[in-house]
């Protein structure tokens, strides 16, 4: 509440510590921190075990085939009805009673706790290893889009004349290509494998925070704290990144919380496609896999894969939105309705 | 008025422009090879050429006069000796140069110059060597046909000497601009020592300076020529024609409905915020909003039209097929419109000015219907108009999915086709809507916002 | 003066909070005040010390939610706003009750025309005149110099000062019979104030309506308010006849104000005569609320809060040592 326009907001203190204040009061935001913690330790996991896989040169065990363990069905997920099994070595029916199934279920819970897939191969891991690959893409889309939309966005907003036209007219054109087949374009382009998906996600993703910020360094640049620092003979570099950046650095923070789960989401259909990853259990993959196996009553695989990309999605989202309303409300109608 | 719009147009050449250069880009250069994309890694060098001849792929980029050929590939002797591979009297070695390798041409003897193909008649091609001629040695480069090479009539007298450098062991670069369009074979005569060469290049010479693959694009754009597809051989505008359509009838009332429901909840969210029906509303659009967009497809056709048969489940006979492809986009895109217009919505609420129509007694429906939704149009308006170049490009999954034969439907076939110039025509043309929707809204933005002016 | 006859309006310890019943932000926290007809009271003090909410109060129009009304009445014409009905209370608000805010600029609607809007006003309350005609008249009322053009203006093609006489002629539509202005020329530059405040003088000699005049400059309210009402952290600390408060201010805080010289920066004042910040009403110290920034501080004002004592038969003052207060 205190007056500070027209004063040096220098380290934005005073900002960041209300938006903290704020975001730990929100139980909501709390959670979904709680969530993405929770993702993130399980792509760490992932990342480990893909690691030692390699390390060690065999055949990860979220690969192994298991024909024996087909189509498995973790036992909570099964009504406890009696059913009629073959005895393969005799040929012979006999009855096995619900409990029975439902307890030799549970048996198997330790090892196959959401089940396996049509090659046997166990469904949690695969979920892991989709969220290794989704944090990759997350991670390495970001550190292409945002240091390309930060740079862009200051130096337009800072120098103007040229500079600005020149960015502008950059953005502009990015914008102006539809986005989705942008992506699947570069993506074809570059060829099947994940360098495609981050270039073309990279690629995409810096337009819209490059505006916001070149918006706010705009906003920024004629304040008295920027003009004092121009008096005092600092460097245009200094004054950028030291002085400016610091001041409108949140947008940055919200815009990478929305745009994390884009990029997942992207991920997802480009490897559905066929285009993203190869070979490896990435979530678009495991919805490709599985959907042709819900056609024959395999609805478990499908039902795990939405739910993990829908939690670290939703987390995603109101997180971002809660940062947001913390740390600027005025961002809340920008950079959104660019949906399919 | 008429000024600012023909300002705006005149704007909107950079725009295009920029457009053109970045697809230009992304499919002439990054791409490497469009026929190789197109065509596979696997198929004949020949193929390629003929491919890349039809469509221009092989002039020059930007501009000048000599582009590669693939009928001799610049050749790596660092692996290999490749075209000489096993030839008599050729031996790759170790050489102080930066690719470490050349190969070498024993004296006396004329070496063919192995080409993949036959040459394109009425083309003309250089040849450009880097090389080193040992001491006392002369070599020479003359069109000939092995199978007919009379030797003793010295044919390699007509050719090209390789100038001999002062101190032989100096690389010298030769270029042989001598070929005449018809010569379809080169050889090489050595005689006093060896001939080594580091770098041998076979380029093909455009017709003049800017005959290249940038003026070509530019000018196939002019004649709104959109070329041929590689896949169905069909020519591409025709094929987007026949797609606008279907996709149209599937997005339109995708956008109209989803739009008109959106606002909708967004104003009974604005009525009732901060009650239970507001928060309701809040979750379930963050709620749809994170359910990913296949899954809505996939299940929706799996449950409703497979296992419920509510539906038909694949195909476009008749309009009771495009229900359940519009009801998905619908739903699936509920929670972002919900989102994004409450948001307006309620950002209005809070503005000072009704605050002062509630004190003059306006009731609060008149309040919303009246003074809230007229400034939140504003809004409303430019982001519907914004929208529009996207139901051209149709939905890529839907259409797909459910059959569809629009635009989204093609993009998804051209990409796993590789069908470079389909792509390359639907971004170009979704390109230029955008450019164009975005003039709209400014034009909107002044009709519907009396603060705006267009100057 | 005519405190006697029946009050226009009569508040009783309204409590107005903000946040949840378990953490409230004690807005407004015990205000009682009573407004006779025909009379101009002022209501002064910082900015965020609650003279908004109390003044919008007084017709319900603090939104609810965020704001809960939590105790007392406001009695207009014996009947307590509180208690009515929202038709009970829209035929109030505009016709009754109207109000003036303080940047016309964006409390103006801005995608209708000023004649539009005070149309408006008038046909939600009044059948017995033509609109268009009256429009014009209200217009040329307010001292508009070419009604018919700025009736068909949009808000942002009319000057500060004659969006403000937009704002007026709106208020005044229906000839209320209390008009609250909430800092009506705190946006608007000094030499348009005077106009301001003479053409409220003139408008109200004309209609016979009583004026709440909301302000944190005591130069304004030296010239037109009979009694003025000092508000602090959600309370009043002072009331009085304006000459007697001005002169011999018997409160620190009030004391505190007439030193200040209010500054502008931005919309936001601040006083430099008082050390400090009003206190957020999420936060508010125990004891006297003011003892922390109090000049004259002492351990009782730190633990007891002060009670309102007489002054004289027609003011009193929130200050155990109100006796003490030094003249300005
Ligand atoms: N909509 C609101 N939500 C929460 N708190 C509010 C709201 N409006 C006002 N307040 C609180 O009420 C206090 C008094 O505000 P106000 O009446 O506007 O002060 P002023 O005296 O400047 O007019 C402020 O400090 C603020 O904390
Ligand atoms: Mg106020």
């Amino acid at each position: 509440m205190s007056a500070t326009t027209a004063t040096a907001p220098q380290s934005g203190h005073s900002l960041w510590q209300e938006a903290r204040r704020r975001l730990r009061r929100n139980r909501l935001a709390m959670a979904c921190l709680w969530i993405i913690g929770i993702y993130t330790a399980l792509a760490l996991y992932g990342e480990g075990v893909y690691r030692w896989h390699q390390w060690r040169d065999v055949t990860p065990s979220y690969q192994r085939t298991d024909l024996d363990k087909q189509y498995l069905q973790p036992s909570y997920l099964r009504a406890p009805f009696a059913r009629e099994q073959m005895d393969w070595a005799t040929g012979e029916t006999y009855t096995v009673s619900g409990w029975q199934r439902w307890g030799a279920g549970w048996t198997r819970l330790a090892q196959h706790p959401l089940g396996t897939d049509g090659l046997g191969r166990d469904v949690f891991q695969r979920l892991v290893q989709g969220t290794r690959i989704a944090y990759q893409v997350g991670i390495i889309t970001s550190l292409i889009a945002i240091p390309l939309g930060v740079l862009l966005g200051c130096l337009a907003g800072y120098f103007g004349g040229r500079t600005d036209d020149f960015i502008v007219w950059l953005y502009s054109t990015f914008a102006a290509i539809p986005g989705l087949l942008f992506i699947l374009a570069i993506a074809m382009v570059v060829g099947q494998g994940l360098l495609g998906v981050y270039l073309g996600i990279g690629l995409t993703m810096w337009v819209g925070l490059c505006r916001l910020i070149r918006g706010e360094v705009i906003k920024h640049r004629d304040r008295p704290y920027v003009a004092a620092a121009r008096a005092l003979g600092l460097s245009h570099v200094r004054i950028i990144f030291r002085h400016i950046l610091p001041n409108v650095f949140h947008v940055v923070i919200v815009t990478f919380t929305l745009r994390f789960p884009a990029a997942i989401g992207t991920e997802v259909f480009l490897s559905f496609l066929g285009i993203g990853v190869q070979g490896e259990p990435s979530w678009g993959i495991m919805i490709s896999n599985a959907r042709l196996r819900l056609w024959h009553g395999v609805w478990w695989e499908m039902a795990f894969v939405t739910a993990a990309i829908f939690f670290i999605v939703l987390a995603f989202n109101l997180l971002g939105d809660a940062l947001r309303d913390a740390l600027d409300p005025r961002l809340r109608t920008e950079g959104e309705g660019d949906h399919e | 008025m008429a000024r600012y719009i023909l300002r705006r147009i005149l704007q909107m050449i950079p725009t295009i422009f920029g457009v053109i250069v970045i697809t230009f880009i992304l499919f002439n250069l990054v791409g490497g090879s469009p026929g190789a994309m197109t065509l596979g890694h696997h198929v004949s060098p020949r193929l390629l050429e003929e491919f890349d001849e039809v469509r221009g792929f092989n002039k020059p980029l930007l501009m000048g006069l000599w582009s590669g050929t693939r009928a001799f590939e610049d050749a790596d002797f660092s692996r290999s000796a490749s075209p000489w591979q096993g030839k008599k009297g050729v031996q790759r070695q170790a050489v102080d140069t930066r690719s470490g390798w050349a190969v070498s041409f024993a004296p006396d003897e004329s070496h063919l110059i192995p080409l993949r193909f036959p040459l394109h008649p009425e083309t003309r091609f250089r040849w450009s060597f880097r090389y080193r001629l040992s001491e006392g040695a002369h070599a020479w480069i003359f069109p000939a046909d092995a199978d007919e090479l009379d030797k003793d009539a010295e044919p390699w007298r007509e050719g090209t000497p390789f100038p001999a450098a002062p101190d032989w062991r100096q690389w010298r670069t030769m270029i042989d601009t001598s070929a005449q369009p018809d010569q379809q074979q080169w050889m090489l005569y050595v005689t006093g020592g060896t001939l080594e060469i580091d770098i041998v290049r076979l380029q093909r010479r455009a017709n003049h300076w800017f005959d290249s693959q940038f003026v070509h694009y530019l000018d196939q754009i002019r004649r709104f020529d959109l070329g041929y597809s590689s896949q169905t051989d069909q020519p591409i505008g025709q094929m987007i024609r026949a797609g606008i359509i279907p996709s149209l009838t599937l997005t339109v009332p995708i956008f109209a409905i989803g739009l008109v429901l959106a606002i909708c909840i967004s104003l009974v969210c604005a009525f009732f915020r901060d009650t239970w029906l507001d928060r309701f509303f809040v979750v379930l659009s963050v709620a749809l909003m994170s359910i990913n967009y296949l899954v809505w497809i996939i299940v929706g056709q799996y449950v409703l039209a497979f296992q419920w048969g509510w539906f038909p489940v694949w195909g476009y006979e008749s309009m009771a097929y495009l229900l359940l492809p519009i009801l998905i986009g619908v739903v699936s895109g509920l929670g972002t419109d919900v989102r994004f217009y409450r948001t307006v919505m309620l950002d209005e609420m809070y503005k000072e000015y009704v605050r002062t129509a509630f004190a003059k007694g306006v009731s609060r429906k008149g309040v919303l219907f009246k003074h809230v939704l007229k400034n939140a149009l504003i809004t409303v308006v430019t982001n519907v108009v914004i929208a529009i170049p996207f139901l051209y490009t149709g939905s890529l999954l839907l259409e797909s999915f459910f059959g569809i034969p629009g635009l989204g439907y093609l993009g998804i076939n051209a990409i796993n086709s590789s069908d470079v110039d389909v792509i390359r025509a639907i971004v170009l043309i979704g390109s230029v809507l955008y450019v164009v929707a975005n003039l709209f809204t400014d034009i909107c933005y002044a009709w519907v916002d009396p603060r705006v002016k267009l100057t | 003066m005519n405190k006697a006859a029946s009050p226009l309006i009569e508040v009783q310890d309204l409590q107005v909070h903000f946040g949840s019943p378990a953490q409230p932000v004690r807005a407004v926290d015990g205000v009682s005040f009573q407004i006779a007809p025909g009379e101009t009271i002022a209501l002064v003090g910082e900015s965020g010390c609650g003279k908004s909410v109390t003044a919008m109060a007084l017709a319900r129009l603090v939104p609810e939610p965020p704001a809960r009304y939590v105790g007392g009445q406001i009695l207009y014409q014996g009947r307590d706003v509180l208690q009515q009905d929202e038709d009970a209370l829209r035929a109030i608000r505009g016709n009754e009750i109207s109000y003036i805010f303080q940047d016309p600029g964006s409390s103006l609607n801005p995608v209708f025309r000023i004649g539009y809007q005070i149309a408006e006003a008038i046909e939600l309350h009044r059948s017995d005149v033509p609109t268009r005609q009256e429009v014009l008249d209200l217009l040329r009322w307010v001292g508009m110099p070419d009604p018919a053009r700025a009736a068909r203006a949009y808000p942002h093609e009319l000057s500060g000062g004659m969006q403000q006489r937009a704002m007026i002629a709106m208020a005044l539509a229906c000839h209320p019979r209390l008009l609250v202005a909430d800092e009506p020329t705190t946006a608007l530059d000094v030499t348009i104030q005077a106009q301001m405040l003479a053409l409220l003088t003139r408008l109200q000699a004309e209609l016979g309506m009583a004026i709440l005049l909301i302000t944190h400059n005591l130069g304004l309210v030296a010239g037109i308010a009979e009694r003025m009402h000092v508000m602090y952290a959600g309370q009043f600390v002072e009331a009085g006849p304006t000459e007697a408060v001005l002169r011999a201010p018997r409160h620190p805080y009030t004391r505190g104000l007439l030193h200040a010289v209010p500054r502008l920066e931005g919309t936001r004042e601040r006083l430099t005569g008082i050390d400090g910040m009003v206190p957020h009403p999420a936060r508010l110290p125990g004891g006297c609320r003011f003892h922390p920034r109090c000049p004259m501080c002492q351990t009782r004002c730190e633990v007891e809060a002060p009670s309102a004592a007489e002054v004289d038969d027609t003011r009193w003052s929130r200050c155990h040592f109100w006796s003490e207060v030094p003249p300005p």
